[in-house]
């Protein structure tokens, strides 16, 4: 269990990292998303993880329609759930920042944004991460165990869905386009 | 600014934003005073009727501006239209290269790897059905058998406080954040 957390914790700090060195702003656009209205958020998140299902099906059915694109099925189901998997991802990053940044908003020592959207992205991982290592610790407890570790179940998942929501509302909205657009 | 402060939050701003005196002086200030400045020596420049009295040719010179903003109409398909309308020309232009140049060169190959990639993907899709299925029917069938137990119904129930407790605490986090930005 620890290694899994541990293994989590890497995977989510290097795409985090990456993410705000060449998508700083878009994070920041999702940030706003939830921060105008997290419940918006959690909705369109539930919406879309409904949604998963019927959009693999119609990604076969589109490639289904040709010769060709038969064969192309199994690469596009695998693209599908890569991009599924990648906006849930930035959705977790942005609530893990969004979390920080709640936390650390007190505090005024970095010098850039760039400096406070880091701290604060480090210490919503960190919490979120120190709430797996607690279950992690208590997992072979009769009865605790599994009930924190549906707990902590529970608070990832929302804290995905409403990321996975709040990215899917941003695209929808139209406002990375315009971003980019202003920049 | 509403798109920083809500509603409630942005009222009072704007009833103290309206009681806020005007500027001093008026905005005529600077005109009332530059119709009092006289600058000794300069000649008096003629109004349009007095120079077309002395000079019947002279018409005034045309004033520059800025053409008028003719207001356009956003013609851009949707995303989802244009990856489906994008998905079908690409499909149909593959479909037509690949069976224009297996009939030109050679018709075996086509039925060769139609039949190799047809059968595998085939083979993959119903095994991925089937995979799915399994594990939603065991996943089912376990939670249903745990939920009638006392762990099972502390464990149901902690997941309740999970969820009702994340999306608490992500509200929180969401104003805390805002303010704090």
């Amino acid at each position: 269990m620890f290694g899994i957390v541990i293994g989590w914790l890497v995977i989510v700090a290097l795409i985090g990292f990456a993410l705000m060195a060449f998508g700083a702003d878009k994070l920041q656009i999702v940030i706003g998303t939830m921060q105008r209205g997290v419940g918006k958020s959690l909705g369109s998140g539930i919406i879309g993880q409904l949604a998963i299902l019927p959009g693999a099906v119609a990604v076969c059915a589109l490639l289904a329609a040709t010769l060709v694109g038969i064969l192309l099925i199994p690469l596009g189901l695998m693209a599908f759930m890569f991009a599924v998997a990648g906006i849930a991802m930035f959705g977790f990053v942005a609530v893990a920042t969004m979390t920080g940044a709640a936390l650390t908003g007190g505090s005024k020592r970095d010098e850039t944004p760039h400096g406070a959207m880091l701290r604060s992205f480090f210490t919503g991982t960190a919490v979120f991460m120190a709430m797996w290592i607690i279950v992690a610790v208590f997992y072979r407890v009769p009865l605790l165990g599994p009930m924190l570790e549906s707990f902590a179940s529970a608070v990832t998942f929302i804290a995905a869905t409403t990321g996975f929501g709040a990215v899917l509302l941003s695209w929808w909205r139209g406002e990375f386009k315009q971003a980019s657009t202003t920049l | 600014m509403t798109d920083y402060f809500p509603e409630e939050e942005f009222a009072p701003i704007a009833k103290a934003m309206k009681d806020l005196p005007y500027f001093a002086p008026s905005p005529q200030f600077a005109d009332k005073v530059m119709a009092h400045v006289r600058i000794p020596g300069a000649v008096q420049v003629p109004a349009v009727a007095d120079r077309r009295s002395v000079q019947p040719a002279w018409s005034a010179p045309i004033e520059r501006r800025s053409p008028t903003p003719v207001p356009q109409t956003n013609y851009r398909r949707s995303i989802p239209a244009r990856i489906a309308a994008a998905s079908l020309v690409a499909s149909i232009g593959v479909t037509m290269t690949v069976v224009a140049l297996v009939t030109l060169f050679d018709l075996n190959l086509f039925v060769l790897i139609s039949r190799i990639f047809g059968q595998s993907t085939m083979t993959f899709l119903a095994s991925l059905v089937t995979d799915a299925t399994a594990t939603a029917t065991a996943t089912a069938s376990s939670g249903a058998a745990a939920a009638g137990t006392a762990t099972g119904i502390a464990v149901i129930g902690s997941f309740a406080a999970g969820a009702v407790a994340a999306t608490a605490a992500l509200r929180a986090a969401a104003t805390a954040s805002r303010k704090a930005a």
